[in-house]
């Protein structure tokens, strides 16, 4: 397969590359700003989970433009691992599950809360659908919790789920906190994959609520009257679908020339993956010096770990869980 | 709902004693008696949540087997106990009611010792919980009587306790911050201020997070799989009663050492243990490695599940003869290896019992052909100097000195030499001679027996030089010879056994003449006798079929009958074989084909492929099938030999996996293999090649996949998700109804699966490797009226439909019938026809002027409808395509062939779904209708009665006719699942659709009036009709309907006054559910259910068959 092929499955990574997003995420907000209007008003948004950086790379041209002074408006991007800086976002290279990080946005918000909190994290996946969405959920309820204590009460806090066996459970967690708590699926985002948006409106911590980080977050359990494992009374938001029924299909296959008058080019990728887990693993294997069983010994040679970094990464697509395909693409 | 059968993921395995082996699958937890596979116990133990691991009490006694068990996944915990005697069917009991923890499991630890404070401690547990707390409990009494947590609350992806007494517990963390904490929640491990316990070690130096924790106390190594691929083993000595280790002071010191860091799986690594000293890994990439932790070296990879990614692992270690390894498939497939246990290291050449080594020869010239005979006791080399020695093999390595049995200058440089088998047509022994027949480049061929070498025929000169030379042999324990001379002229010889030093009996019987083209010589044959026909493989990659010239007296010369031309490509046919009425050919283009003979009504007998298959990257040159060797018969499938890379391997085709491996540096001018039954359980494989005039030798011995531990304690389905299933039907097997499925997987093949219901088993039948990208929807025609349905219940003909990616089109003729003598199913696939819409492309005249068809076009969904009186047995075929058009196909079962009739590109959005209904109004006239559904939730419903009349021309842009009568406006998106479901009243149909949107839609249409157009009469939605997306949904009757959906939630609903209600529903144990089949059982007016995707699930509905009849009545 060339280098092509992806463009050619995949549309909405082409646009990225063409518009300059570090990864195809970027729409997915944009469509659910179309739908929700996300972005009225709003002078302090936070990013959780924000590498690469596409959704804060949104916020900041979305904000800073519909603000003309572009002076009030402050963003604030969070990440364990270090992203390239971009114009107008603050980076916190930090933990979201301490409480430090919460004092450190607000910090930088001048002791004000924030109008809006995005996160568009997905965990590593093991592959093992149970576990992923269970991490996935930890990753979420981290993130409430986090903004539970950033967020303004009226706030709105948006963030990507699975929408997998125990999806019930978290819609009636994130029910506590939020009066209006809407599914939202952007065009973007393909038919194929379990991701989805909530939309969650209307920030009102239950009476009494004190934001506590020093206990994570658990998620709920089944119930026998609201929420029911097999029975007809689940906690189901309402869905949405978002985006213009013009844009792009996000499944479709499109021929690489979509313009008669435009001839197609290749792009590289806006933003090269930032050391991915394997990089040591794929430098061996392409080098031919993972360890191998044989029959003579000079088959065995040990691999030497080479500290050197390789200098282009090539991981073919078929390593990656089918479930995850969509968000390990928008890394890359 | 009650559960028949749920096939998925293995995700946890547990050895207990010598025959048990204890495996997890979804809830399910089953005890599998090694000795005796039918006993075999299966039963839920979980109520919502996957098995992911099993943990047994230190106090067991083994004979008879009676010990507790916890096993634990996701947040439940349940304790049993297990009783087994032998020749009974072991018993689980509940010793516990299942408990539900706040927080995720990652592992449960048995404690041995008392806590000060309680009076009783037997029976208590440790549970380690995802956000790194400890949890101790008191299973059976239900309490929890402990929680500390570390001071360090991040989430986990591993945790592995070490030791068994609370005091000195240790428990090892894998963090989402790729380290390993190491703290103690007993009251030896240090607090903070706030009272939780100090994160007392941390190592580092994984890229990814933790996946897998194994520990060793008798070296004191700790090991961490990892994201980042690799395995790294630590030292750091005995955790639970070395104080050094833990104490404070020496904290920056004392950094436990990293031995090794141990790269070799070519995916994510999930989960390690040790077995002694060795370590075994597996992981992402289906490959199981066994380590030397003092070297850091691979010692054995144990390759064998499809697809990608072992999830389990377990290891029986004993204290003598072998070990035992157990490993589970994200394929649903379990398998046992056996490792030996070798004093000498394993990665040396020459061991006792296996060994590759440069044997001396000392005759005169270079050898250039070495052979094996006597079942890998005796060897003949071929010199350049016209001279043929013989050895006999002894010891690992030795050979008895060089006989030279036969010299001729005639012979030098170049000679042709061959063996025929002392084997006959039926796989027999017989103790009847082999024989050797040279040839020279001058056309001199010369014959003898090995038993006698002296005793040597020559046969008439033949024209020109000698290209190669075949035996063949016959019925009657007589063989053939044939003689490949120039200009194609195959010279056939009779040679029959003779008594001892009487001169051999050769008759000389016909000449066979291959086709004309430039490397025109035979290199395989084989006689067939159902027809009296020689089967024969060319060096231009021909199969060719021949009369029998042996009664033909004037020695003829013989045209081939029937032949397909460079069938196996430029590369040739390696090799024929003839088994069990089927004729296989095997080539240098990665295949084996099996082709059979057909009646043609005019014309005679023809040859016809019935399958191709591949083997994939694993071989690209196959030399040859094995389907028998001396005193060993393995039945069901071939045994491939071939090279790949610089290796010669042999590969069982049916288990899918490497038998043998030798690194020989590649494909060879002269090789030979011979393999025999050495002892019990043990197979001796010869195998000798000749290498820069040298002759080389491997003789190793290995476990026989037939022996009383089988290799595969039960088989794997598919290697990553299963996209689509369909019932074929029912065959009766000594009495039992089975049903047939047919799946299709994201991992690219097919498989056809036979599903006992009394023994809730499915097993796979045949997997079909056609399609080169993943297979998305199959579609079974139903046999039209014409067919008489159940006419032999004894066998089931089916035809089918598969698509997927890279606009793929295949389908398939099966029949699946019941061997009484083997009391075995036996499965016959035909593949029929394919079609590829870059090849349909290519052959498109004018093809400048548009646009070039996409390969990257993905089918999405299948829909068949029988074109019914106009055209034959024409059947159209429709396809939902990415590429945002609806394409259908005319498929011909009788010409193989695949057309495409027209395609619309109406939608503009990715088709995801099709589905079609038609309405005979009289013998003569049936309308066909079309319901497709897009990414934008719309339906457009088209009348598509024309295309049984549309000629076959090259235009396949939409006809005229083609619009929609209707578009329904139905979802917000996706629509994933259309179905139309009859009403009692005539002429209405009910089409209904399951979307992305979570919601369910059911549109009533009325086509009653032909002259008018199609009418929608009514609509009604349930709008969160699941939690998920919705990817099935099935009419069972008019008045009622099954969905399924992500969230894995099956519901049943009832349809009345144009409104949906909610009946029933059930969590089904597979993830990822991607489509929905029902199907009556034929025994009853039972409904049977079937949900697929990462595995499949069978269930049965029950309480609602009264409410459907009390609807009848």
């Amino acid at each position: 397969m060339g280098r092509s092929s992806k463009d050619k499955r995949d549309i909405y990574y082409r646009l990225a590359k063409e518009e300059g997003w570090r990864a195809r995420s970027a729409f997915k907000l944009l469509q659910l700003d179309e739908e929700f209007c996300l972005f009225k008003g709003v002078q302090r948004a936070v990013d959780l989970c924000a590498a690469p950086g596409s959704w804060s790379q949104v916020l900041s041209r979305k904000l800073k433009k519909d603000d003309e002074k572009g002076t009030d408006v402050k963003i604030v991007a969070v990440d364990l691992q270090a992203m390239a800086p971009l114009p107008g976002v603050t980076q916190i290279q930090g933990d979201i599950t301490k409480l430090s990080t919460a004092h450190e946005i607000i910090r930088h918000f001048e002791g004000h809360p924030a109008d809006l909190v995005v996160c568009d994290g997905a965990p590593d996946v093991t592959g093992l659908h149970d576990v992923d969405e269970y991490i996935q959920a930890q990753l979420l309820l981290a993130a409430l919790n986090i903004t539970t204590h950033v967020l303004k009460t009226g706030g709105t806090f948006v963030a990507k789920i699975f929408r997998g066996k125990d999806i019930t459970l978290l819609y009636s967690q994130l029910k506590i906190f939020f009066p209006s708590v809407t599914c939202a699926k952007p065009r973007s985002s393909r038919n194929s994959s379990i991701e989805a948006f909530v939309v969650c409106q209307g920030y009102s911590p239950p009476e009494g609520y004190v934001p506590n980080m020093s206990n994570p977050l658990l998620d709920h359990s089944y119930d026998v009257d609201f929420n029911q494992l097999e029975g007809p009374n689940r906690v189901i938001v309402p869905f949405l679908a978002c985006g213009d029924l013009s844009a792009y299909d996000s499944d479709m296959t499109y021929p690489l020339q979509l313009d008669p008058n435009k001839a197609y080019q290749y792009l590289p990728p806006t933003q090269p993956p930032i050391s991915p887990p394997y990089q040591q693993a794929c430098h061996l294997r392409k080098n031919n010096l993972l360890s191998k069983e044989g029959l003579t010994s000079s088959c065995a040679d040990e691999p030497k770990p080479s500290t050197k970094p390789p200098t282009s990464l090539k991981v073919p697509v078929e390593e990656v869980p089918s479930h995850q395909k969509e968000d390990v693409e928008d890394a890359h | 709902m009650e559960t028949i059968l749920l096939a998925g993921p293995v995700t946890a395995l547990e050895f207990v004693g010598e025959d048990i082996l204890l495996s997890g699958e979804g809830p399910y937890l089953t005890v599998n008696q090694l000795d005796s596979p039918a006993c075999h116990v299966s039963r839920r133990v979980l109520a919502r949540h996957h098995i992911h691991g099993i943990r047994l009490a230190p106090q067991q006694v083994l004979a008879p087997v009676k010990t507790e068990l916890a096993v634990f996944g996701g947040k439940e915990l349940q304790v049993l106990e297990l009783r087994s005697y032998q020749e009974e069917r072991s018993v689980l009991q509940d010793l516990s009611p299942l408990r539900e923890l706040k927080d995720w499991i990652w592992d449960v630890c048995w404690l041995k010792h008392f806590l000060p404070n309680t009076s009783t401690c037997q029976g208590l547990l440790a549970v380690a919980l995802a956000h790194n707390s400890v949890l101790l409990i008191d299973p059976v009494a239900g309490r929890e009587i402990q929680e500390v947590h570390c001071e360090e609350k991040c989430i986990l992806y591993s945790a592995l306790f070490v030791g068994h007494e609370w005091d000195h517990l240790v428990l090892v963390s894998g963090t989402v911050f790729n380290q390993l904490i190491l703290w103690r929640p007993g009251n030896c491990g240090l607090k903070n201020e706030e009272g939780r316990a100090r994160a007392e070690k941390r190592i580092e130096g994984h890229h990814g997070v933790i996946f897998g924790l194994a520990y060793q106390s008798d070296c004191g190594f700790l090991a961490s799989a990892s994201d980042d691929r690799s395995v790294r083993l630590w030292k750091v000595g005995d955790l639970t009663v070395d104080e050094t280790f833990w104490k404070p002071s020496i904290e920056s010191c004392y950094q436990p050492m990293c031995l090794h860091i141990l790269y070799g799986h070519q995916a994510r690594v999930w989960a390690i243990r040790f077995l002694a000293d060795k370590l075994l890994s597996i992981g992402e990439d289906g490959a199981c490695l066994l380590w030397d932790c003092h070297h850091g070296k691979v010692l054995q990879k144990l390759e064998g599940h499809r697809g990608k990614g072992i999830r389990a692992l377990a290891v029986r270690q004993a204290l003598e003869g072998v070990h035992w390894v157990a490993t589970g498939g994200a394929d649903g497939g379990i398998r046992q290896w056996r490792i030996d246990r070798e004093e000498k290291d394993h990665v040396e050449v020459e061991t006792k019992d296996k060994w590759l080594i440069r044997l001396q020869f000392d005759g005169h010239g270079s050898p250039k052909i070495v052979r094996l005979a006597d079942r890998g006791r005796q060897m003949l080399v071929m010199t350049d100097m016209g001279s043929i020695y013989s050895s006999i093999l002894g010891a690992p390595g030795e050979v008895n000195s060089w006989q030279l049995l036969t010299e001729d200058p005639d012979f030098q440089s170049y000679s042709i030499l061959e063996l025929s088998s002392n084997l006959d047509m039926s796989g027999a022994s017989h103790m009847q001679a082999e024989y050797c027949a040279v040839g020279s480049i001058c056309g001199r061929v010369k014959v003898f027996s090995l038993s006698h070498p002296d005793v040597v025929e020559e046969l008439k000169k033949a024209k020109g030089k000698i290209h190669n030379l075949c035996w063949g042999p016959c019925l009657d324990h007589s063989r053939m010879l044939f003689v490949s001379a120039s200009d194609g002229q195959v010279y056939c010889w009779q040679v029959l056994d003779t008594l001892k030093n009487t001169p051999l009996k050769v008759f000389q019987c016909g000449i066979l003449l291959l086709p004309s083209c430039r490397q025109r010589w035979l290199t395989g044959v084989r006689y067939l006798p159902e027809r009296n026909m020689w089967v024969c493989g060319d060096r231009r990659g021909s199969v060719l079929l021949y009369n029998d010239m042996r009664n033909d007296a004037v020695l003829g010369t013989f045209e081939a009958i029937s032949f397909l031309f460079g069938l196996h490509g430029k590369q040739g046919v390696t090799s024929v074989e003839v088994w069990d009425g089927q004729v296989y050919s095997s080539g240098r283009d990665g295949c084996f084909r099996i082709l059979s003979v057909r009646d043609m009504p005019e014309g005679g007998p023809i040859f016809e492929v019935l399958r191709v298959l591949r083997l994939g990257p694993s071989m690209e040159w196959i030399e040859r099938l094995l389907f028998q060797a001396p005193g060993l018969e393995w039945g069901k499938g071939p045994l491939v030999m071939g090279f790949h890379s610089t290796d010669f391997i042999l590969w069982d085709f049916v288990a899918k996996e490497t038998l043998l491996t030798v690194p020989c540096g590649g494909g060879h001018r002269s090789w030979t293999y011979s393999c025999s039954m050495a002892s019990g359980s043990l197979v001796q494989d010869s195998f000798a090649y000749i290498k820069q005039g040298a002759v080389y030798m491997y003789h190793g011995t290995r476990f026989n996949p037939g022996s009383s531990h089988q290799a595969v304690t039960k088989a794997g389905l598919h290697g990553s998700k299963i996209t689509c299933l369909c019932h074929l039907g029912c065959v009766a097997a000594a009495g039992e109804a089975v049903d047939i499925l047919v799946t299709s997987s994201e991992d690219t093949t097919i498989s056809v699966l036979s599903l006992q219901p009394s023994r809730g088993q499915i097993s796979p039948l045949a997997s079909l490797t056609d399609h080169i990208s993943s297979v998305r929807a199959l579609a079974k025609i139903h046999p039209g009226k014409t067919v008489p349905a159940n006419q032999h219940p004894e066998t089931l003909s089916s035809l089918f439909v598969s698509a997927g990616g890279r606009a793929e089109l295949h389908s398939y003729r099966v029949t699946i019938g019941w061997d009484g003598r083997r009391k075995a199913l036996t499965c016959q696939v035909v593949h029929l026809a394919m079609h590829r819409l870059d090849e349909h492309w290519d052959r498109k005249k004018n093809r400048h002027k548009t646009i070039k068809m996409d390969p990257e076009t993905r089918y999405m969904c299948l829909a068949v409808v029988e074109a019914g009186d106009c055209k034959g047995d024409g059947v159209i075929v429709v396809a939902a395509c990415s590429d945002g058009a609806v394409r259908a196909f005319s498929l011909q079962e009788e010409q193989r062939r695949l057309v495409l009739l027209w395609e619309s590109f109406y939608h503009q959005r990715c088709v995801l779904c099709v589905a079609v209904f038609s309405q005979c109004w009289d013998t003569h006239c049936r309308q066909m209708f079309l319901c497709s559904g897009a990414t934008d939730g719309n339906i457009a419903i088209w009348d598509i009665s024309e295309s049984a009349t549309k000629e076959e021309n090259e235009d396949s842009s939409a006809p005229q006719w083609l619009t929609p009568s209707l578009l329904v406006s139905a979802h917000q998106c996706g629509v994933n699942c259309l179905d139309v479901g009859e009403t009692e009243v005539p002429g209405q149909y009910l089409v209904l659709s399951g979307s992305d949107d979570n919601s369910l839609h059911v549109c009533l249409v009325d086509i009653s009036n032909r002259m008018a157009p199609l009418q929608l009469l009514r609509t009604f939605s349930v709008v969160s009709a699941h939690a998920a997306p919705i990817t099935g949904a099935r009419w069972l009757t008019p008045h009622f309907l099954v969905s399924a959906s992500v969230d894995q939630r099956v519901v049943l609903w009832s349809v009345r006054e144009a409104s949906l209600s909610w009946q029933e529903a059930c969590l089904s144990h597979v993830a990822d559910v991607s489509s929905l089949e029902i199907w009556q059982k034929e025994d009853g007016d039972k409904t049977v259910l079937s949900v697929c995707g990462q595995g499949l699930q069978v269930l049965q509905l029950g309480s609602i068959l009264q409410d459907i009849s009390c609807l009848k009545s």
